[in-house]
């Protein structure tokens, strides 16, 4: 409690290079992309190089019923696949980042079904079967992948291969407090991460994106 | 001391999140600009009127009894919002909340600080071939109950996705598109407001 200005500033520091970040991902590369024709557009969001490979990486898809299913990090062929990790209990970052793909999808139309969305549970024991079908089922109709291990190693190796952070951490009054990457990744079918988004990327950017990286696998 | 350095940081939540959703405009009830309360100001100034604006809740997913309203205020004087409540047939709880960049990530966070701005340093450069060092985790966000939000005189602070917003814990039933919520604020000198909230898709 004594070091809290100096956390203060540690915050302020972060915030700054999120900022940062951000508006380079926001405004880097507007016009050229807009339209989300041809090849030679700009995408948006993050692009690592070398690019993240996570196809050989995979977390159990399950049914309601509980059943498992191995699910890997890879889009189904001439398609892409979203991925976000998070959890259902999360009234703000979770639910906007699925509202924007959801958005994203609707708006390219037809082409919206060749991309699948994976939701990621970074707090089994709380988001059950039953929890995450329900829940990424009121986001997308088709194409989901709901996800969850109770094996904290095989998440770990997950987000390591996207290389981001979880913490759960229950508190002595009861309460539960997550902490966890807001960033949401586009996978292709060969499992590469083509392009990462910051938190705060907009339904219409995430398009655009989108609607570039479907031409390129055609 | 602590509120100031809060408060500068969720400016910069707000700049950060404003200037990243510019050249496309968003239909999620994001409309205001953060940057243009121009117009806000000068005609509370002549009102004097406390204005609570654009207040909605994105409707609940299946499955999750959490839910977020988010709103617009504008207080004519320096003032705070200290506290929020809904009936008690739609939440069992309210509560104001602040998401941010979390403050010890691991541990890792906290020592790799100075490679992770050189990482981002690279980003913000150039889009197209843009190079991460790897192993950095830039933005773990998590939330928190703050105990108020402070009103600068004139400024129209927003509760928005990714920063403030009024949590309602323990939902009743799910929040669903069309229907309206009402939110009783309650603010340090202008005492309690009541408004409405529509729910959107959001």
């Amino acid at each position: 409690m004594a070091s809290r200005p100096e956390i203060g500033r540690r915050l302020l520091a972060l915030l700054a290079v999120a900022a940062l970040a951000l508006v380079a991902t926001g405004c880097g590369s507007d016009g050229g992309s807009a339209g989300g024709d041809g090849g030679s557009g700009q995408l948006e969001g993050l692009v690592r190089t070398p690019p993240l490979e996570v196809g050989a990486t995979s977390l159990p898809q399950v049914a309601e019923d509980g059943t498992e299913t191995p699910f890997a990090f890879k889009a189904p062929a001439g398609g892409l696949l979203f991925v976000a990790f998070g959890y259902t209990n999360c009234p703000d970052v979770c639910p906007t980042t699925l509202s924007d793909i959801r958005k994203a999808k609707e708006q390219l139309g037809d082409r919206g079904d060749q991309v699948d969305v994976a939701f990621a549970t970074i707090d089994p024991e709380r988001d059950t079967p039953e929890v995450m079908n329900a829940y990424l089922g009121s986001f997308v109709t088709s194409g989901g992948h709901p996800l969850r291990t109770t094996d904290a190693d095989a998440l770990a190796e997950v987000q390591d291969a996207f290389q981001i952070t979880s913490k759960v951490e229950k508190k002595p009054d009861g309460t539960v407090e997550v902490a966890h990457t807001a960033r949401s990744f586009v996978v292709d079918p060969t499992g590469e991460v083509v392009v990462e988004w910051t938190f705060g990327t907009s339904a219409d950017a995430m398009a655009a994106d989108l609607g570039l990286l479907l031409d390129r696998q055609t | 001391m602590r509120t100031i350095t809060r408060t500068a940081a969720a400016g910069l939540i707000v700049a950060g999140l404003a200037l990243a959703g510019c050249g496309s405009d968003s239909d999620g009830g994001t409309a205001s600009d953060a940057t243009t309360t121009t117009e806000a100001t000068s005609s509370t100034a002549a009102t004097g009127e406390l204005q609570i604006e654009d207040v909605w809740a994105r409707q609940s997913p299946m499955g999750t009894t959490m839910g977020a309203i988010y709103l617009t205020i504008t207080s004519p004087e320096d003032d705070q919002l200290v506290a929020a409540s809904v009936p008690t047939d739609v939440a069992g709880d309210t509560q104001i909340h602040e998401t941010v960049m979390a403050e010890e990530d691991s541990g890792d966070m906290e020592g790799d600080m100075s490679s992770t701005t050189m990482a981002d340093g690279a980003m913000e450069g150039d889009m197209s071939s843009t190079t991460m060092a790897g192993g950095d985790d830039m933005g773990s966000m998590t939330m928190r109950e703050v105990d108020s939000i402070e009103l600068p005189a004139g400024e129209a602070v927003e509760l928005k996705p990714g920063g403030y917003h009024v949590m309602l814990i323990d939902l009743v039933k799910p929040l669903e598109v069309g229907e309206k919520i009402e939110l009783t604020l309650t603010f340090e000198k202008a005492g309690e407001q009541t408004v409405t909230a529509e729910v959107r898709e959001g």
